[in-house]
This record gives C-alpha cells, structure tokens and sequence, in this order.
C-alpha cells in the first residue's frame, strides 16, 4: 500500500503547482497538447443582452441597401430600378467564385447606388428596396445535383453565404477542394457583450446540428467538434441535447475561457491539439473551421433553400430593449437602434469591443458581417487615453497568445524596419488585440501591426 | 485581478506603495533623518523632471502624469547613505534623470538604472564625503533631531564627527551573529512580494540574485547562516526587488531575467569579498544593465518570437 502514496502524490504535483498562480507564473512554459500560452481575461457582459429571445423587426416602410460586394468578390446586380422583388430573390450574380446578393426582404427596387456597410472600410455597390412590410418569400432554391463537396461550395456561393463570425470569408471558397478529417465548428464568441451566437445555440441547437451532420456527411468527415466558451452554459447544454439526438457523432468541448479563444490558430489548438503555423490555411492541417452561424447559414440554405438574408444582431448597451434581433441584411443600423430604443447620443460601437469599431457614418446599413451594436459605447467602453512610452513591462508578451514580442514589433514598425519585422514574425499576428488591451502605456500596438502589415509589408512587396 | 494596477502611473504609485513597510521600519531605526532626505529627494526629483521635460519641450502635465520621478525620489531616498548633504542629493538627481534618463531620450529608453548611476556617480566621485556607517548595525542617526539633520544636509554647521557619533550610540561591533537588529530588509522583502503578486515585477530576477549571492558567498568559505544573514545587509532586499526589477533596464524575457539576476548577485558578491567600496549592488546592477541586449539577443536563442506555432514536420 505504501508504494501508491508516492504514485499519487507525484500525479497531483503537478495539478497543485498548476493552480498556486506565482508558480503558474514562473513555470508557464509547461504546456500541454491542446493548450495555448497567453490571452487576456476579459468581463464578459454577456448578462446585458443574453435574457430575451431573438426578436424580429417590423419592416414595413424601411428602405434597405443591401451590399453587393464581399472582400474581393463583387456581384452585378441583375435586377432594374421599378422591379418588385420577393425575399431571398438574386439581385446580384457574377461568375463562379461571386458570392451572390439576395434580397432581404420583399419589395421594390428604388435605386443602385453606393452604400455604406456598417463595419466596412469603403463603400460599396447596393440595391436599396423599399420594403413593402410582407416578407414574402420567393421559392426555395435547392440544389440541383447530388451533393459533392464541390457542388455544396458552388451552391453556398449562390446562395450568398459569407462567413459570419467578422472576417466575412467566402464560405463557398473555404469548402472549394477541402478534404478535411476534422470539423471544427466555432461558438466560442469571445468577445465581450456579443450574445448573438450565444442566443442562436440556445434557440436553434437542432438545426446547427443537422447542419452539421449533413457537412460531415458530404465531405465525409468522422470527426465533429463544437467549441463554446464555458460563460455559455445553456448553449453548451443545448447542443449537447441535440447532438445526442443526432446519428453524426458531434463533440461538443469548453474552450479556455481567455480571450481570444475564438480565433482561428488558437481554436484549432484547443479542439485538436494541431498547430496552424501563421500562413497556414487550416485544410492544410486537415480541419475546417465555420464559425457556428455560418454552419447554421448553411443548413438553412441547403435544408430550407432560404439564401442568407438575414443574421442575428445584438443590441447591447444603453438601450431600453437590449437583446438579440434577426436584422435582414442591409437594414439600417438607425432603424435596429430605434427600434431598441437607444438611449442617449453617445457614439455606437459596431462589433465587440476588441475587434468592432466605431460606427462612422450614421446612414450605415447591417452587413453579413456585424454581428452587434454597443450603444453608448463611452460608458462600457475604456476610454482612449494617450499613450506614454513604453516601460517594456513584458505584458504584451505574457499577452499575446501566438507568442510574438509586441513591444520589440512595435519598436521595429516604428522604424519601418523589414528585416527586423520578419525576425520578429509580424506575419504570425492575428490583429486580436490582446497586446493593446493589456499595455499599460496605451501604445496602439495591434494598429500598428496592422498598419504595418498593409504599408511596409506590401509596399516593399510590390 | 482587478487589484493589478493597468497604467503606468498605477504601476509607478504601486511600486512607491510597497516600499513603505521599508521605509517605515528604516525610518523607526534611524529616525527622521529618513523621511527628511526621501522629501529633499522626492523635491528634487520634480523639480528636475519639470526641468528636463520643459528643456526637452514635452507637455509638463501629461509628463509628470507618469510618476516615474516620484519613484525616482523615493528609490533614490533609500539608496544614498543617509544624512547625506543637498547638494550631493542634487547631483544624483541630475545624474539620474537629467543625464540617465532624460539624456537617452526619456521614460523607457535608458539602459542604465537612474537611480544606480546617480549612486555610483556620486560614491565614486565624494567617497571621501560619504559616511562610512560606523558598524553594520548601529542605527547611528537615530539620537540627532531634526533641526540638527537639516543642519547637516544644508551644511550650515561643521559636519559631525564620526567619533562624536560613535560615542553617541551603542555600537555593536562585536556582535555581528547576534539577531539582526535592522529589520528594514524583512520590509522590502514584504514589498517586493506584494508587488509580485500585484504582477508589476517578476520574482525571477531577485531569486536568482540571491541564488547566486548566497551559492557565492558559500563558496568562499562561509557557512550558510552568514550567507543568508549577507542577504539582510546593505539594501541588499531592497536592491534585488526594487532596483534590479525596473523593467526598463531587464532582459525582456525569463531565461535573460535569470541570467540578468545571476550576473547581479555574482558581481555584487565579488566587489563585497575583493571590492573597495562598499556599494558593490550599485556597480553589479549598471554592469548587468549594460549586458542586457547581449542577454536579450541570448535569450531570443532559447526562445524564439512565435514559439509553438512553428510548422510541424509530419
């Protein structure tokens, strides 16, 4: 008997240096597979908007600009000034490798012109629709052949489907020529105050489920994992009801609960253990990733034949109804606040507050892409100070989750310095932000990268 | 967490913080004496920085928001031997913010400690000026009131007598392994905890000061006791978890911290068995400090930007 005491007692060191956090400190560089270094703690406020269901908005005399480019892909619209259009009509084609625009909502189109997206940079090309207050919808489009992965990919292009968890990547580009082993489906949402997927796991776990299984059956994938945050209990248990009714063997695992969770490199991590090297596309180590919306985008549009027309938005903040809505797609971003009372005149924030941005332009319309509204940001929001030099306090370092050094990044940006950028791998940033939240200085560290990846990278480049 | 302080004047007024518990036990064992020179230099030190940032033409406000200069005043207080006159302190200042800090271009781009390179200007330079503390334990200064300090720090009178002094206070030179009678140390040490916990310093770099100090000492030839009890003397704690820590003039990353706070102790151990003077700390922290990008670049070997995320080799 004595001969275990030793045992156990050299299996639960480690668990209790592991939980004293001065030593956790020092000894940080133990790691385990699966596990990822760095990322910031971040208070959630998920409790201002996750209460209520997902509410709809009347329609009925708004005037909608819906987006016709994405990233590089832009569509044509194919429908004249005058023409009545019915909910999920194309109003925009182009070539293979076009995401196509559909109409949010029905109506009649009263002008193309220029729009401005509410967390995009420039403006676009939009078909505005007055909407006629009866959403109704055209025939379902489905699939006309068996689905392959290839037909799956040119048919998720048709039916406008984008990725929604921000970066707004073609979803049909990212399934072209994919032979993944793994699905990794994520519903990590970590940034603060956004409940959209949050609310859409609770309420409709049974068709990301389905939508699931049916990716998995195409691509014939065996392995199925769901990532959620462990601030999201209800969603975890949501899923884990429906994906036990499922047949497809679906996973559904926490993350660690640091920001940022979510992001590509560091989800792949978490749910495989396989390491996304920077510049790696993720099917070059064998996983698909989709954010959670995007998969339920999917099943709608392959099981129901609806386009994507419409994502679910939260309104957090000060306003009198916070909450999730289902906003179609070029809504006006004054109509959703209206219609949830906001409160004061404060600047409104698009997104969350790590990766989102400052609404610019008030007639800015809902794109695939905005996933909330903070309204009177000021008050939730730290305040922008000025910045003081750095003390190279290391907290950027302890920070960033891919293991750069920002301070000496920043010092290399500021000197336009190339050789000594790539040294220090500004390739491998992933813009999270995590470096400027932590810095004590205020330095505009991700900016920076940012700006510097853009200017000296491509500059010199080209 | 929410106790860690986010901004660089929280950090430098958490710092100031945790060197109170020293300070005030200093101050129980020397007298007034202690808080009179932390109020010159702390005065002096403003005056300097508002100087420095008015000659450099940078907004006053935002600068002094910084608080850099209070910590400044408050470490070069402990650091120079007490009862030492103005103008002295005067000259430190100038040294370490006018020249040190100011001179490589402000907050964050010096490479050696201010405070140690005030110090070691001005122990190389007045040596003969400075008080040699009559015994390594003797509270000397406790008996003088403080007009006689201001006295003394302003040069208004002739300057003390050692041996006035010495007859003045009980002094124990014969009995160094007696309990030590300064305690300050245990202060710093409290300090140099707390702001490890708070994550404004790292312990890396005292622990593998004394690591080294005491492996040193042991290795010249004395036992272990006296080994720790060297730990206790001279600032020693209050060099290792105030001085050596600044981050400005560290390593960036563990392995260079370690390295960093070996080199310190070794060097601190040589010039306190072979040296001359006496403040052996002083000159081991500006040597190390001028190591540090060597470290850095050494350290960047063991740990490479982006390490874990290289492409694995199927």
């Amino acid at each position: 008997m004595t001969s275990t005491i030793p045992a156990r007692i050299t299996q639960q060191l480690p668990f209790a240096i592991s939980q004293l956090p001065l030593l956790r400190q020092l000894f940080n560089s133990v790691q385990q597979r699966g596990h990822w270094r760095g990322g910031v703690r971040l208070r959630g406020h998920k409790q201002l908007s996750n209460h209520t269901p997902i509410r709809s908005l009347p329609l009925a005399g708004q005037e909608l600009a819906i987006p016709l480019s994405h990233g590089r892909s832009s569509a044509q619209p194919c429908v004249q000034v005058g023409q009545r259009v019915c909910k999920g009509e194309v109003i925009g084609d182009g070539p293979a490798g076009t995401v196509w625009a559909h109409a949010s909502t029905s109506g009649v189109v009263t002008a193309i012109k220029e729009c401005c997206p509410a967390d995009g940079d420039q403006r676009q090309a939009a078909v505005y629709i007055a909407a006629d207050g009866l959403d109704e919808w055209a025939p379902a489009c489905r699939p006309t052949t068996v689905l392959t992965p290839a037909s799956l990919a040119a048919f998720a292009m048709q039916m406008g489907l984008v990725g929604l968890g921000g970066a707004g990547f073609p979803t049909g580009l990212k399934l072209q020529g994919a032979s993944p082993d793994t699905l990794l489906i994520n519903g990590a949402e970590c940034e603060p105050f956004l409940t959209c997927d949050d609310r859409l796991m609770r309420e409709r776990a049974g068709e990301i489920v389905a939508a699931a299984a049916l990716l998995a059956s195409v691509f014939a994938i065996g392995r199925v994992r769901i990532g959620i945050e462990p601030n999201k209990p209800q969603a975890i248990a949501a899923l884990w009801q429906a994906a036990v009714g499922s047949d497809c063997h679906i996973e559904v695992l926490t993350l660690p609960l640091r920001y940022p969770a979510g992001g590509q490199p560091l989800l792949i991590k978490s749910l495989t253990g396989r390491t996304l090297a920077p510049g790696k596309l993720p099917a070059e180590v064998g996983v698909m990733v989709l954010n959670v919306a995007t998969v339920y985008a999917l099943g709608r549009a392959v099981l129901h034949g609806r386009p994507l027309v419409s994502r679910i938005v939260t309104i957090s903040g000060a306003v009198a109804q916070p909450g999730n809505v289902e906003a179609p797609i070029g809504l006006p971003v004054a109509s959703v606040l209206a219609a949830a009372q906001a409160q004061g005149d404060g600047s409104v924030h698009i997104g969350g507050p790590m990766m989102g941005r400052k609404l610019a332009d008030a007639r800015a319309v809902i794109s695939k892409t905005t996933s909330g509204l903070l309204v009177q940001a000021e008050a939730f929001l730290p305040a922008a100070q000025a910045s003081r030099p750095c003390i190279r306090c290391n907290r950027c370092v302890d920070a960033c989750p891919m293991s750069l050094r920002p301070l000496h990044l920043l010092a290399a940006c500021q000197q336009q310095d190339r050789p000594a950028l790539q040294q220090e791998q500004l390739g491998a940033c992933i813009e999270c932000g995590a470096c400027s939240h932590v810095c004590p200085s205020k330095l505009p560290l991700r900016d920076s990268f940012r700006q510097a990846k853009r200017t000296i990278w491509l500059g010199v480049r080209s | 967490m929410t106790l860690r302080p986010n901004s660089v004047s929280g950090i430098m007024l958490t710092v100031v913080l945790a060197l109170l518990p020293g300070t005030v036990l200093h101050a129980w064992q020397f007298g007034p004496v202690v808080w009179l020179q932390a109020g010159w230099c702390i005065l002096l030190a403003l005056l300097m920085e508002t100087l420095c940032l008015h000659l450099r033409r940078e907004d006053i406000r935002h600068g002094l928001g910084d608080m850099s200069w209070l910590v400044c005043g408050c470490l070069m207080a402990r650091a120079l031997p007490l009862l030492s006159p103005l103008w002295l302190i005067a000259l430190a200042t100038l040294v370490a913010l006018g020249l040190v800090k100011h001179g490589s271009g402000g907050l964050g781009k010096n490479r050696l400690n201010p405070v140690m390179a005030g110090l070691g200007v001005v122990a190389v330079c007045f040596y003969q000026l400075q008080y040699p503390a009559p015994g390594f334990q003797a509270p000397w200064t406790l008996q003088l009131d403080i007009p006689t300090i201001l006295q003394q720090q302003l040069q208004l009178v002739p300057r003390l007598q050692l041996d006035a002094l010495s007859s003045a206070t009980p002094l124990a030179h014969e009995r160094l392994d007696a309990p030590a009678p300064l305690l300050s140390w245990s202060g710093y040490l409290a300090g140099g905890l707390l702001l490890a916990l708070l994550r404004v310093s790292r312990l890396e770099i005292p622990l593998a000061m004394m690591c080294s100090s005491v492996l040193l000492c042991m290795a010249a030839g004395h036992n272990l006791q006296e080994s720790l009890h060297s730990l206790t003397l001279g600032g020693y704690m209050f060099a290792a978890f105030f001085i050596a820590t600044d981050p400005v003039t560290s390593p960036d990353c563990k392995v260079g911290r370690i390295l960093f706070g070996l080199t310190i102790g070794v060097i601190t151990e040589l010039v306190r068995e072979f040296g001359l003077y006496a403040d052996g700390l002083c000159f081991a922290v500006l040597a190390a400090n001028m190591l540090v990008p060597q470290l850095n670049q050494l350290a960047r070997k063991f740990n490479p930007p982006g390490q874990g995320w290289q492409p694995t080799r199927e």
